[in-house]
């Protein structure tokens, strides 16, 4: 029996900033207390997995329980903070190797970084577990690791990074993985026409460099693009056309100031370094971003959907090409602090809430 | 204490707030776009007047906050230990307030979830410049608040 509670059954009606056309969903809680639940992946077999950022893995079997015993062998993941179990991403041809892919923060308080890892799922226990890469340099404190990750049509992966917070100008050295993306082949190795995998003084990975901290990140297959969004400061959250050897400008360009209210930088543009598709200032706080392309919410298809923390809802983005159409606020009812949005198979969108008692929601219409 | 004299030890508080808070962002403008000079950003004479005029409105509000919990706590214990050090008492008063505001800061990065809230403390230089201001406002109140030297001819007895 389908273990689903419903949470709001009333049909919401919302009046579309598009223009008059009305949306209506239901709203049914999945799975709740869930420590900061961070990410959600889809298996073929019509379970879920779902990552708590307190370090545990869990699984949402098909009939929609939770199972109460966490997936066992999952790396030793250093958690404070910002800091914890991220991602969880099937690989591209998981049906053939049931490899799945978890990035974490790994290490001590006083050095610690992104680090990936691979695996496959056994019942409810990882094996074969595989550190493929680790961010360097290690870096102190629990602030700022990125940690989505996407795959390319090549099958390589693309993971998204972060600056640390203490360390911001080093998402301007090419040497190092902080502020910056990295692509990487699923085992780990590095391909050979990486952007400045031929620059003896960076970092082979690396993809991109001037991010902040990104958190977001959908390969758009049908205009075969790569769209990411990072966490601005205060003000000056982006979202961005991913291009390799591609420098995003932070900290020398933003458009946001210091939590402190300091400037960061008097620039907001500059020769060689790139604009955003569209920034959010004040911030909205992007935590997640799905590319809807289900055919439940029609209306939405080809949308970006970006899970928000700050601005406790879902943003959703209308590209034509790489301007910016409109936006629209979603399930801001809710008033939960969104961690992350996804496209089920079904059509329906799952939510995971920030909260030491998160929760998976469903959006979903008869 | 008479009320004129209250009233000017409250005028002298407030204009030693208001001297570290100023200098103190303004050192940590400084600090802030030296590292984007040494990134290769070239800052303008405009780009910097922007920005210390930016930082004085946007981040004195959270400096005057450190600052006048600082000076609270500091300034009495500055002046116990000054009565006593009466030579020193404005290197007194300075390093009460130098290290009352490195107090003040870790307590900040303790509460906050970044490692460090404020950019030009992530270095010593930075950490120490804005110390120093703040020590400067603080050893301004003790040279204005100091006891009256009595003068002429004292009779013993």
């Amino acid at each position: 029996m389908i273990n689903k509670h419903k949470y709001l059954l009333a049909a919401v009606a919302m009046a579309a900033s598009l223009g008059a056309q009305a949306e209506e969903y239901q709203v049914e809680i999945v799975a709740r207390n869930l420590e900061h639940p961070w990410s959600l992946a889809f298996l073929p077999d019509g379970r879920m997995l779902v990552t708590e950022r307190a370090g545990r893995l869990r699984v949402i079997e098909a009939d929609g329980s939770l199972r109460e015993e966490p997936v066992a062998g999952v790396p030793e993941v250093f958690v404070q903070s910002q800091a914890g179990l991220f991602e969880v991403a099937l690989d591209p041809e998981y049906a053939s190797n049931g490899r799945l892919f978890l990035s974490y923060a790994c290490g001590t308080e006083a050095a610690n970084n992104t680090c990936l890892a691979s695996a496959q799922l056994q019942d409810n226990r990882l094996v074969e577990v595989d550190e493929i890469f680790r961010a360097q340099p290690a870096k102190r404190g629990g602030a700022h690791y990125g940690g989505r990750l996407a795959f390319l049509p090549d099958n390589t992966l693309v993971l998204g990074l972060g600056d640390a917070f203490i360390h911001r100008e080093e998402a301007q050295n090419p040497a190092n993985h902080l502020g910056s993306t990295i692509r990487i082949n699923r085992d780990g190795t590095v391909p050979g026409n990486n952007p400045f995998v031929d620059s003896p003084d960076a970092a082979p990975e690396l993809y991109t460099l001037g991010n902040r901290n990104v958190q977001g990140m959908v390969y758009d297959t049908a205009n075969q693009r790569l769209i990411s969004h990072e966490h601005g400061a205060k003000g000056g959250d982006e979202i961005n056309l991913l291009e390799p050897g591609n420098n995003y400008g932070w900290p020398k360009i933003t458009y946001g100031v210091d939590y402190s209210g300091a400037v960061i930088s008097p620039h907001t543009e500059a020769e060689g370094l790139e604009q955003p598709i569209l920034h959010w200032t004040p911030s909205i706080a992007p935590a997640g971003m799905t590319l809807y392309d289900g055919d439940m919410f029609p209306e939405w298809k080809g949308s970006f959907l970006v899970s928000a923390l700050a601005a406790k809802q879902v943003r959703r983005v209308v590209l034509d090409g790489t301007e910016e159409v409109a936006q629209e606020p979603l399930f801001m009812e809710l008033n939960e602090r969104m961690r992350d949005v996804r496209t089920a198979p079904d059509g329906s969108i799952y939510l995971l809430t920030d909260d030491p008692e998160g929760k998976v929601l469903r959006i979903y219409r008869d | 204490m008479s009320l004129i004299s209250v009233l000017r030890v409250i005028l002298f508080f407030v204009l030693a707030v208001v001297v570290a808070v100023v200098l103190a962002t303004l050192v940590q403008t400084q600090f802030n776009l030296y590292e984007l000079q040494k990134l290769g950003v070239e800052i303008l004479p405009a780009d910097r007047i922007d920005s210390n005029l930016k930082d004085l409105v946007n981040f004195t509000p959270l400096m005057a906050i450190i600052v006048l919990a600082t000076f609270i706590c500091a300034l009495p214990v500055a002046e116990g230990v000054a009565r006593i050090l009466k030579p020193w008492r404005l290197v007194v008063y300075f390093l009460a307030g130098a290290v009352g505001l490195w107090v003040a800061f870790q307590a900040v990065n303790w509460y906050a979830p970044p490692p460090v809230f404020i950019a030009a403390n992530r270095e010593l230089p930075g950490t120490l410049s804005m110390m120093a201001a703040v020590g400067v406002g603080s050893a301004l109140f003790g040279r204005l608040v100091r006891p009256r030297t009595r003068r002429g001819l004292r009779v013993l007895g």
